[in-house]
């Protein structure tokens, strides 16, 4: 059992978890093969910093999207890519790619543009095909979310089948996953985690309640399907944000909010922003480690959390069962 | 003196899902310091009222009033600020403990970050100590068994603190002793407190014991509303639950059913 949430544990948890966080990105800033922070001051603020950071919001913003997902489709195995949004995503950078499309925004390339754009795409048909009259309820959202997921995939698919070897191995590299590419301004990218993070924080009360279940939520005073609704679509933004930013990245949305349930506990008012700091300096590790991995070649980070990140969740799920176990027994 | 305000009030309600009708004309008072028993077979309509008082489902004809007011004119919150509902199940799927799981009570009196303050857990607390609860408080709501979780249900429900309780069969997993101290609970939050209850429940003698009144449903309809001497007679009864039924009084008066098979 953990201690119930109250504001002086939120402040506690948020404290060690931002500490941790400054030093993660300290060591992420320290690391390369130029030298530690002693290294040309340019490589130090213009290159690893602002990488960190886009690994940090990156790591961040899935990990608080799977814990919404879960509660939302009340499913502990969903994740942030299980709807589809990703998958949207991955076809509209697929497009770019194939057309070679110029950069239509300055300083936006074309490709994160319209990873972004099939991501908010997917977003519609999703809430479209989910709605009901009216209604907005899980087993629904997850059925259009994962018929819209095989249909992005197959398109994918047939895509690939007709481009050329080299736009394979851009297509390929990019579904990896990986922070290097990244070249969406910075404060483009923080500004939708931000606006995303804070929608989701104000329905974390209901997303409690809506673990429950949807009458019990109702009968609480929760409008169901508002709730679910705003929090589908502001965690999907930042599915979106994060994927045109970096491609998929496997299993950091998944692996993480679980983790940090395992140490604080279900309650959401706790559980979405440590989740968010936590995937935050997950992902800075994990992507610090692909850098150091192979100097001077790089493992797409995607690939690192992907291998790591199976094994770390069923050894996580081994131990939470043998923890409920061990208090059945006594 | 007055009579007692109405508490819920369904006017000809009719409700349906989909296109099969499950309530038919409802006509049904329930006033402030009363305990209504609400009995009936299986899938007589009885849950559909539970959930017609409280807007989960809404009518297809006639009106439901919470307070006098039409409840479609009520918000969401302030309607959980009147109501608390003890439904059948529900469990959540992450391990929530059981004095998470009671403060969630407090949840249409909280802003929506917010976090409950001591008079809060206080509140949660005496709600567990009302159904004999007290020593669950740390452990997770999954690992409890039926009766105990049933018990902390209800304790969600104290705790909204609410003029309006609807019960839906909330002994059906308590042992005998539970049941009836479930009873007396509610009797006595209707004496004390003045509380206004609707209970469905499948345990007609106690019913019989501690309602004021009884509500009889039958194929979506109400077949009888009336002190439970009226209203639990064999006649009565056989023809609605279909089996041979034998009533007998006891001393004070008060029936007592068995089904004789």
């Amino acid at each position: 059992m953990t201690p119930r949430a109250t504001p002086a544990r939120l402040v506690v948890v948020l404290g060690v978890l931002v500490v941790v966080l400054a030093g993660v990105l300290l060591a992420a800033a320290a690391s390369g093969p130029a030298g530690g922070l002693t290294a040309d001051s340019r490589i130090v603020f213009q290159l690893r910093l602002p990488r960190a950071i886009v690994a940090a919001l990156v790591g961040g913003a899935l990990s608080i999207c799977g814990a919404t997902f879960q509660a939302v489709l009340r499913n502990p195995l969903a994740s942030p890519f299980v709807l589809g949004v990703s998958g949207g995503g991955s076809l509209g950078a697929v497009v770019a790619i194939l057309l070679g499309v110029p950069p239509l925004l300055p300083g936006v390339p074309s490709i994160p543009l319209f990873a972004f754009a099939g991501c908010l795409a997917a977003i519609g048909v999703i809430h479209l095909g989910a709605s009901r009259r009216g209604h907005l309820l899980a087993h629904d959202l997850l059925l259009a979310g994962v018929v819209a997921n095989s249909f992005f995939l197959a398109a994918m698919a047939v895509l690939q089948y007709v481009a050329d070897p080299t736009q394979t191995a851009r297509i390929v590299h990019w579904t990896l996953g990986s922070i290097q590419s990244s070249t969406v301004p910075l404060p483009v990218t923080a500004g939708l985690m931000a606006v995303g993070v804070l929608l989701v924080l104000v329905h974390a009360n209901d997303l409690n309640l809506l673990s429950v279940g949807d009458e019990t939520a109702t009968n609480l005073g929760v409008d169901v399907t508002r709730a679910r609704r705003h929090a589908f679509l502001a965690a999907s933004l930042m599915v979106g944000a994060a994927v045109a930013v970096s491609g998929p990245i496997a299993f950091v949305g998944l692996f993480v909010p679980h983790a940090v349930r395992f140490f604080t506990g279900p309650d959401h008012r706790i559980l979405l922003p440590a989740s968010f700091l936590a995937g935050a300096s997950f992902l800075v590790l994990a992507d610090t480690a692909a850098r150091a991995a192979f100097a001077p070649h790089e493992l797409p980070v995607g690939v690192l959390t992907a291998v790591i990140g199976a094994p770390a969740f069923y050894v996580l799920l081994v131990r939470q069962r043998n923890r409920t176990t061990a208090r059945t027994d006594a | 003196m007055s009579a007692p305000a109405n508490a819920v009030e369904f006017a000809g309600a009719a409700f349906a899902y989909r296109e099969r009708d499950v309530l038919c004309d409802v006509n049904l008072v329930v006033r402030e310091g009363e305990f209504v028993g609400v009995l009936g077979p299986n899938g007589s309509g009885k849950t559909t009222l539970v959930r017609g008082a409280t807007r989960v489902v809404t009518p297809r004809a006639g009106v439901v009033r919470v307070h006098g007011v039409d409840v479609s004119q009520i918000s969401r919150r302030d309607l959980a600020r009147r109501i608390a509902v003890v439904p059948q199940e529900g469990v959540p799927i992450f391990p929530y403990t059981v004095l998470e799981t009671v403060l969630m009570g407090r949840a249409p009196w909280l802003g929506s970050f917010a976090f409950e303050g001591e008079d809060d857990v206080e509140r949660a607390r005496e709600a567990l100590a009302a159904v004999d609860a007290t020593h669950l408080e740390d452990r997770d709501l999954s690992e409890l068994s039926g009766g105990e979780r049933q018990r902390v249900v209800v304790a969600r429900a104290l705790a909204q603190n609410t003029r309006i309780v609807l019960a839906d069969e909330p002994t059906a997993h308590l042992d005998l002793r539970h049941a009836v101290s479930m009873f007396q609970l509610f009797r006595r939050l209707r004496d004390e407190r003045g509380l206004a209850v609707l209970l469905v429940t499948h345990d007609l003698n106690l019913a019989a014991r501690y309602c004021d009144r009884v509500v009889l449903l039958a194929a979506g309809t109400i077949r009888a509303d009336g002190v439970p001497r009226d209203v639990l007679t064999a006649p009565l009864l056989e023809l609605t639950f279909g089996t041979c039924i034998e009533v007998r009084l006891r001393d004070d008066g008060t029936p007592f059913v068995v089904a004789a098979g």
